[in-house]
């Protein structure tokens, strides 16, 4: 029920704006966000972008997701050397 | 083409290293919640109960709309469904939940004239279309869904239509997580708390439940990668002893949230006591329509008030949605209740944790 997908902003007229899915064309309302622009990626619930995705949080997660898993492999790769 | 910021959440590698670590500092029995049912849905498609160590069991909770609605709301969808003035608009998932006597799927075999919409604003479309007519919306939903329903009515105030209603079964999420944790035997070590509910609502919403409770919490995204990580970050907070709410969607949810889509949401529905199916009444869970609104109220406009009634009997729909029960522990599962003959809302919905139960069990 609170099934959303990042899609883009390809065209705003008013208060509408034609999002792209993976290539799907739909139009999604963005009376709920202020300050959206053409190419912005917006989460759409039931017809209307709840949403921008920030791309800088986005990318950072997975920069810390990474780094903690890497220092994981690091320590086990020093165990496994010791005598 | 790939979806942004979709692939990158289901990164084999990130999933494996973060089972791994799971796998390595798990040691307690641990009870995690995901209260939200879209969460249900994604922990089965992508198979996560069967990579977690076995010392977790995973609950699901009160975040399915469907599942939670009362018996006596179903009831009411039902009656304005046979009025031969309405075209009840309402999202697929309710319309083969069974009523006290009915359902909107059989009303709509024998006549009744019930749509299934995508967006509350399709309701509005049906509404310009059918002048002669009273289009009322089947509202359900959670923080993410109740901004929709109010711009929707906004917009038809600005535009003058005046043959669209809703009938609000609307609920808040807060609310019920603290009546969860007040339901004696309710044992939850750990929610990972819904992501869409959260991108409205903000981090703060969840805060005073927390300094209440002081469980351990974590909002999520919807990838295995964002589910795993979210079930990673309650395993260090237990095994440290460490209660944070802690936010794992920071590219959608924020500290506040969405404060336009909140502001719109309080614009036209304000805090009401709601029931929910199996917990009860909830004081301040429910989103009525404001007073200056009313004339939108379908309850009001028709006159509807329909009875508590009982729900049906065997069925453990309630206790399941408060991860008392397993789907598999209800006597009905799999035997009088099956998505083709369903007894209890768990089991039509597609995010119900029976329905995901049977479809994913072998």
């Amino acid at each position: 029920m609170c099934l959303a997908v990042p899609s883009k902003i390809v065209e705003i007229n008013g208060n509408v704006a034609k999002v792209d899915v993976d290539g799907v064309s739909r139009e999604a309302s963005i009376m709920l966000l202020d300050d959206v622009k053409i190419g912005d990626y917006v989460i759409v619930h039931a017809g209307f972008a709840i949403n921008k995705v920030d791309e800088t949080a986005a990318l950072q997660t997975l920069e810390d997701m990474r780094a903690i898993l890497a220092a994981d492999n690091r320590a086990a790769d020093s165990n496994q050397n010791q005598p | 083409m790939s979806l942004k910021y979709v692939d990158e959440f289901r990164d084999s590698n990130l999933a494996k290293g973060l089972i791994k670590r799971i796998r390595a500092m798990s040691h307690k029995p641990l009870r995690l919640m995901e209260v939200c049912g879209t969460h249900t849905m994604s922990i089965f498609r992508h198979g996560i109960r069967t990579v977690l160590p076995e010392n977790i069991s995973l609950l699901t909770g009160p975040g399915c709309p469907v599942c939670v609605t009362a018996q006596k709301d179903i009831d009411a969808f039902i009656e304005l469904a046979g009025r031969d003035d309405v075209i009840l608009a309402t999202f697929g998932d309710l319309m083969k939940v069974p009523g006290s006597h009915s359902s909107l799927s059989l009303e709509k075999a024998q006549g009744a004239d019930v749509r299934i919409v995508y967006s509350a604003f399709d309701a509005i479309g049906l509404a310009t279309q059918n002048p002669q007519k009273e289009v009322v919306f089947c509202a359900v939903g959670f923080e993410t869904t109740i901004p929709t329903i109010a711009a929707s009515i906004l917009a038809c105030q600005e535009q003058g239509v005046t043959n669209f209603s809703v009938y609000s079964a609307n609920k808040l999420t807060p609310p019920a997580l603290a009546a969860l944790m007040q339901t004696d035997g309710v044992q939850v070590d750990g929610f990972i708390l819904p992501g869409h509910v959260s991108v409205i609502t903000g981090t703060d919403a969840y805060r005073p439940v927390f300094e209440t409770y002081l469980t351990p919490s974590v909002i999520a995204g919807f990838e295995p990668v964002d589910i795993l990580s979210a079930i990673e970050r309650l395993v260090v907070q237990n095994e440290n002893q460490s209660p944070a709410l802690e936010n794992g969607y920071t590219r959608a949810v924020s500290e506040q949230g969405n404060i336009k889509a909140q502001q719109v949401m309080h614009q036209v529905f304000e805090p009401c006591t709601a029931t929910w199916r199996g917990i009860g009444d909830i004081p301040d869970s429910g989103m009525g329509l404001r007073p200056e609104y009313h004339g939108f109220d379908a309850a009001r406009r028709f006159g509807i008030e329909m009875p508590d009634v009982p729900e049906p009997k065997g069925c453990a729909c309630g206790e399941i949605l408060m991860g008392l029960k397993t789907p598999e522990s209800c006597a009905l599962y799999k035997k009088k209740c099956t998505p083709m003959t369903p007894v209890g809302p768990c089991m039509v919905s597609s995010e119900g944790a029976c329905a995901a139960f049977y479809k994913y069990s072998v």
